[in-house]
């Protein structure tokens, strides 16, 4: 089998069912190709209260979750093959560095403080600075908040590339 | 411009943008982290302008 058609298949994994399993707190999900997973709760985004409802929403690229809390969250047919073979990898400590580098140093020079960045982000200014201290890895949604905030493209926040 | 992206709070590592046409049709993934796809298709000029426009690609990534 070529790589390219290994690549092609792997596109081609689209949702066909997804259901939640009461009884093992787990939710199926089979896809176009014949895979068939469970996935045992918690789950990313999941904020482990009662499931409501689970629906495929646009061509089977994901199945949302809708919890008792109010709580709803979709989940990506690559997250799903990843989640199943425990091959979700943990976020690479360096990047969090890099995102804090950078996030310090453009808001330093905007002359703007954490208290002010905090504001106009909605985030809290503890955040802010764990965020800037690289010891976590923000979400790709706080990352798009804060290069909102700063006016700058979230890949200048995100690529490898020197700025 | 014809398409949709889409990025996941719980999604996995490297830090990437799902790629539909307007109808919803999966295009694949762009991985904003080494600014090049994840998956085999083209970026076409269309795509590469609105990849720029909304910030996931930098203007001298030519991958």
């Amino acid at each position: 089998m070529s790589l390219v058609h290994k690549v092609l298949k792997k596109v081609e994994a689209r949702i066909w069912a997804a259901s939640y399993d009461l009884k093992r707190d787990a939710f199926r999900v089979a896809l176009e190709n014949g895979q068939i997973f469970l996935l045992r709760r918690p789950i990313p985004e999941d904020d482990h209260s009662e499931v409501l409802d689970v629906y495929i929403e646009g061509d089977g690229e994901v199945f949302t979750v809708v919890q008792a809390s109010g709580h709803e969250f979709s989940v990506p047919w690559d997250v799903i093959q990843a989640l199943s073979t425990d091959k979700l990898r943990t976020p690479d400590p360096e990047v969090g560095k890099r995102i804090g580098q950078r996030v310090k140093a453009i808001r330093k020079e905007r002359g703007m403080t954490q208290d002010q960045l905090a504001k106009v982000s909605g985030l809290k200014r503890p955040n802010i600075s764990r965020l800037e201290a690289g010891t976590h890895v923000p979400s790709i949604s706080l990352i798009e908040r804060l290069a909102e905030s700063l006016q700058i493209n979230i890949s200048d926040l995100i690529s490898t590339g020197r700025l | 411009m014809g398409f949709i992206f889409v990025t996941y709070a719980g999604d996995h590592p490297p830090f990437h943008v799902h790629i539909l046409t307007a109808t919803g049709r999966n295009i694949g993934r762009f991985d904003i982290e080494h600014q090049c796809p994840m998956d085999n298709f083209e970026v076409t000029k269309r795509l590469k302008k609105a990849l720029i426009d909304l910030g996931y690609m930098r203007e001298e990534s030519e991958k």
